[in-house]
């Protein structure tokens, strides 16, 4: 039977003034001579006799929740099942179920409550549908009300069923930003030693070692303490870092958004997946440099999208201008020192994602230089060239190199076309 | 089915018959016509004050009939029909009050069911007993039988 906890166990007040009634109606009766009256007054001491002697219900219930699909993409719809069963001897006559549905979940079909009443042996289900967005929801215990057959005493309980459901996120369902799976992908496994779950190595013990991770098998061979270390799994450090030099500020054409725009759309909507995905992350800037360290809490979330809404990433930026050849991004000499700055602030053994359109060299050379000093780099490149003129279709063929060269120096580049979405970009964008 | 429209239903139905068993006068007609309607408005809009207002006027409109009725029977009839017009009716308001629209059909459909058999089959017994020839009892002595017997099985319950 299922765990329950009994809330309340009394009478209900669905006869509240039956015995004023019936008092009235053998006063009345008495009065007047009435047989019927003292008839009538006698079924309601009769009733009231019931209700005092009537006892509530016993929870013998057993309750199972299910999930259909168990593992939802986004935006599915899920459904869920609570099934009832009657494991006791007696009928339960009334029974409400009401499920604990947690907040923030929402029921899109169905009811997420039934009346019903069951034999012995006998079940029932409740099946409703909802639709949710977060990695976890955690479900309340149900709660039932028995009644007697009258609905003059009840029972209030609350009965355990396991239930979780999450949502995946963008983020599960397309490739990892960037193709090595190890950087971006869940926990990050990293080859050092200590606790864990995948097994690393074998070293000598030493003490204060746990006895939970002395290898007996060893000690009975040999005579030899040793412990055995697993692969340590952490979360990884990504920093999203936007050119946000003037060299950036370009569009296709006015009125467009421009690569600016487009990489703090995207960097927003990384963070968001990078963070629920359990990463700690943090936002720079290549224009002025600026960096805002890793931290994965719902305040430094906050803080962040703020960050991204603001100069130099928001508006009031940079001023969309169209691609031509010849960029050079305001000189090479500055572009060295914001990479320079830049360098010197980010956190070490993190992943840096860039989001630049790669048009002019500066910019191919600041993801170069950062792989040099040992960040694990993926380019995201939004395409804000166009094809109209001459110079256009040559400032194409020039950042079309660029990315050929990055990848040829092992960094991966996501390149993004102007009319596709981030999500699209990230399935087709990694080999174009 | 909307939630709580069957018990809605078995109250209009009980409460009609009651209104038709108390009609004896042209003022228990009236009232008990007045009381059904109030019911009737109170269950459309799953109004609990409106339904204990007709439940009322019903109870009022069995009283004055009962004191120049000459047929009891038809009197604790007319007490029965009333009886569960109330129950139901607050039954018919408290699933949709509690349970939204969920689905509470099976559960009314026992409701009802074990609801009138209780009452009814407490009517027949007491009508029974009215009709058994206890010589020179008074109707006073039986009621007062009924008390204590109803009072004795109070105080042994287990």
């Amino acid at each position: 039977m299922t765990d329950s906890e009994t809330v309340r166990a009394g009478r209900t007040d669905r006869w509240r003034g039956l015995a004023g009634a019936a008092l009235l109606s053998a006063a009345v009766g008495l009065f007047t001579q009435s047989s019927g009256l003292v008839l009538v007054a006698g079924v309601g001491t009769v009733m009231l006799a019931y209700a005092r002697v009537v006892t509530p219900p016993s929870a013998t219930l057993s309750v199972e929740r299910s999930f259909d699909p168990a593992d939802p993409a986004r935006d599915e719809p899920v459904t869920v099942e609570l099934a009832v069963e009657n494991l006791g001897e007696r009928t339960l006559w009334d029974v409400r179920i009401a499920d604990g549905v947690p907040d923030g979940l929402q029921v899109t079909d169905g009811e997420a409550a039934l009346g019903t009443s069951l034999r012995p042996g006998a079940g029932t289900a409740l099946s409703y549908e909802v639709a949710g967005s977060r990695r976890r929801y955690e479900f309340d215990p149900a709660t039932v009300v028995l009644r007697d057959v009258t609905g003059v005493v009840e029972r209030r309980v609350r009965l355990s069923a396991d239930g979780t459901i999450g949502w995946r996120s963008a983020a599960d369902e397309r490739p990892a930003i960037t193709p090595r799976q190890s950087h971006l992908s869940g926990l990050l496994d990293i080859d050092e030693g200590g606790p864990g779950v995948a097994f690393h190595t074998v070293r000598e013990y030493q003490a204060r070692d746990p006895l939970r991770r002395i290898d007996w098998r060893r000690k009975a061979k040999t005579g030899e303490f040793a412990t055995v270390e697993y692969r340590r799994e952490r979360s990884a450090r990504v920093v999203l870092t936007v050119d946000t030099r003037e060299a950036a500020g370009l569009a296709p054409a006015s009125g467009q958004p421009t690569a600016i725009d487009r990489s703090v759309d995207a960097a927003d909507t990384l963070l968001g997946e990078l963070i629920d995905a359990g990463h700690r992350v943090g936002v720079a800037a290549l224009s002025p440099p600026t960096l805002l360290p890793p931290g994965s809490s719902e305040y430094h979330r906050r803080r962040c999208h703020d960050f991204l809404a603001r100069p130099p990433f928001g508006s009031g930026g940079t001023t969309a201008r169209d691609t031509d050849v010849g960029a050079d991004g305001g000189g090479s000499i500055d572009a060295d020192r914001m990479i320079s700055d830049l360098l010197a602030r980010l956190p070490g053994a993190a992943t840096v994602v860039l989001f630049t359109p790669l048009c002019d060299p500066a910019s191919a050379t600041a993801a170069k230089r950062v792989a040099a000093h040992g960040y694990d780099v993926t380019v995201v490149s939004p395409d804000p060239t166009a094809t109209a003129t001459t110079g256009q279709r040559l400032a194409r063929l020039e950042r079309r190199e660029r990315l050929r060269q990055l990848r040829g120096h092992g960094i991966a580049v996501l390149d993004w076309e102007p009319g596709d979405s981030f999500v699209d970009a990230l399935s087709t964008g990694w080999s174009r | 089915m909307r939630t709580g429209r069957p018990s809605a239903v078995a109250a209009l139905l009980a409460g009609g018959v009651a209104a038709l068993l108390v009609s004896v006068t042209t003022v228990t007609t009236l009232m008990g016509l007045a009381a059904v309607t109030v019911l009737a408005v109170g269950l459309r809009h799953r109004s609990r004050s409106l339904v204990t207002l007709g439940a009322l006027g019903l109870f009022g409109a069995l009283l004055l009939s009962g004191g120049v009725s000459t047929r009891p029977g038809l009197t604790l009839a007319a007490g029965v029909g009333s009886l569960l017009c109330w129950t139901f009716a607050q039954t018919a308001v408290d699933l949709s009050g509690s349970l939204g629209t969920a689905r509470t059909d099976r559960l009314e459909r026992t409701h009802l069911a074990g609801t009138t058999a209780l009452v009814a089959a407490t009517a027949i017994v007491l009508d029974v007993l009215y009709r058994v020839d206890w010589g020179t009892l008074p109707p006073l002595a039986v009621a007062c039988l009924l008390a204590g017997a109803v009072s004795l099985t109070i105080a042994f319950r287990p």
